[in-house]
């Protein structure tokens, strides 16, 4: 026993642990007692793996429900852009960075465009406001506010007069790998406590870098004496590894069943493929009364295929689907502050067709844009590249 | 001779229809339309057929 | 005397609310498209005024 190396007392370091016994971590000497007992410290190690796992499977979020085909249903497929009659736009544009603009819509012989409209939009990093008005002073007006990169809330409101007024409010959340959505639908609450309006709650989850899998259930009551109503969808879609197609698909509560394709084939073109399946119950009539004898199934059914071309000037969509609909939508800039747009829709088995014609201008409201839409920087020289209107 | 004492003005009995006929009235119809016209769009848009669409600027 | 729940209201307080709700959908209906008007102007670099706003004609 010679004292060539004394331990010095205080230190506790150089004292070997008992064996079966360990020390604390550094991470546990620093919790709570909430983060330190035994069952919550079991239950935090479970979260720690299991969010370590999902950390290994390389999941990425796979986009809202809201967004499942918008790559068909918005990008490729013209009916978000159709409109019948003539109509003109009148856009103008006052700042880009925050985004600030306003609009006047006229239109002539459309059966649901107003005559006149007006809109305003405000945009800038975290917040979006968009108001529309139109000549009968019924009001759409939309909100969303990001309180982080993954947090957003909505609100839409539409008011009318001598319509009933709608306002929706809506959360968004984007996790690492799923993504959550809230929403109610003029919610009240009598003074019974019972919930009145829809309320929707959807998911969405990867499974794998590719494929996810959400459901969406909806909660409905339209007035507190009437029973509620509930309903669950069920939503999937796969992404190739190399992103170059999609492919979605939709079982929806009240029968429906979409499926949908999407794909790049070049950067300018796409095409896009949706075939939709409804289900419903229709009343048999007595062929010689008249009156309903009982019900039965009846499916009905529509695939439309869809492509669209895009090109510096132009933006080209076309579509056929099963039910005998030719459309197309040509949209063309001819100046950098005039597009023309056309559209036209032929149904060949009803024979009948829709026709629609637009002007598209913009006007700046700064000095800035005006030289920015001349092609020209502020100080008057040329822009390199197009610029980005 | 079941046609002579039917009642005056009805219709004789239909023919029989044929089996395609009657298989179009079911709902398994527009489900095997639309689904095969699916499979259908899907194997035309991945075919080189498409990428022959595709202008080449 | 029989026990009543907090939350039920007496007739005044929900009329109250009522009254409360309709004004602030008015207030929404005529006051949404100025606030947004509002924002964009207070937040671009020239500060256009009413005319230059709501005209569709190029203010420059």
């Amino acid at each position: 026993m010679s004292a060539a190396s004394p331990v010095p007392l205080g230190d506790f370091s150089k004292i070997h642990p008992l064996p079966g016994v360990t020390p604390m971590t550094e991470e546990q000497r620093k919790g709570t007692f909430w983060s330190s007992n035994p069952i919550f410290s079991y239950l935090n190690d479970v979260y720690s793996s299991v969010h370590a796992h999902r950390q290994s499977l390389s999941l990425s979020n796979p986009g809202s429900i809201e967004n499942l085909n918008k790559e068909v249903s918005r990008d490729v497929f013209l009916s978000q852009y159709f409109f019948t009659g003539l109509r003109a736009d009148l856009n103008k544009a006052f700042s880009l960075n925050p985004a600030f603009q306003t609009s006047h819509t006229l239109s002539l012989g459309s059966p649901n465009l107003p005559n006149y409209a007006f809109s305003a939009l405000f945009a800038n990093d975290n917040l979006f406001i968009q108001g529309n008005i139109d000549n009968d002073l019924s009001l759409s007006g939309r909100l969303n506010y990001g309180w982080d990169k993954n947090n957003i809330s909505k609100v839409t409101l539409q008011l009318a007069q001598g319509q009933p007024t709608m306002c929706q409010l809506e959360q968004d959340f984007q996790g690492s790998d799923f993504s959550l959505n809230l929403k109610a639908l003029n919610p009240t609450i009598s003074s019974q406590g019972i919930f009145t309006g829809v309320a929707v709650g959807s998911i969405l989850q990867s499974i794998s870098p590719q494929f996810a899998l959400g459901l969406e259930a909806i909660y409905s009551r339209g007035q507190a004496a009437a029973p509620a109503d509930s309903a669950v969808s069920y939503v999937t879609r796969y992404v190739s590894s190399k992103q170059d197609w999609i492919f979605s698909g939709q079982m929806q509560a009240n029968g429906a069943l979409v499926a949908s394709f999407w794909r790049k084939i070049a950067p300018n073109v796409e095409a896009g493929l949706e075939t939709n399946l409804q289900a419903s119950v229709a009343p048999i009539t007595d062929p010689v009364i008249g009156t309903p004898i009982g019900l039965q199934p009846t499916i009905e059914g529509s695939t439309t295929l869809g492509c669209k071309y895009e090109y510096r000037q132009s933006v080209f969509r076309g579509s056929l689907d099963s039910n005998g609909k030719v459309a197309c939508f040509l949209e063309r800039k001819i100046l950098p502050t005039l597009s023309i747009l056309f559209c036209g829709e032929i149904d060949q088995f009803k024979q009948e067709s829709k026709l629609g014609c637009g002007l598209q201008f913009e006007t700046a409201g700064s000095e800035e844009l005006l030289m920015l839409q001349q092609g020209l920087d502020v100080n008057g020289n040329p822009l390199q590249a197009p610029p980005p209107i | 001779m079941s046609g002579r004492f039917g009642i005056p003005g009805a219709a004789p009995a239909p023919k029989q229809p044929s089996r395609f006929q009657q298989f179009k009235e079911t709902p398994a119809y527009p489900i095997l339309v639309n689904v095969s016209l699916f499979i259908a769009g899907v194997a035309f848009i991945q075919s080189p057929l498409m990428e022959m669409m595709a202008p080449q600027l | 005397m029989s026990y009543l729940p907090s939350f039920i209201l007496s007739d005044e307080s929900k009329e109250r609310i009522t009254k409360i709700l309709n004004l602030s959908q008015t207030v929404a209906h005529y006051g949404w498209l100025p606030f947004v008007l509002y924002l964009g102007w207070a937040h671009s670099s020239n500060r256009p005024n009413l005319f230059s706003l709501l005209s569709p004609l190029p203010s420059v």
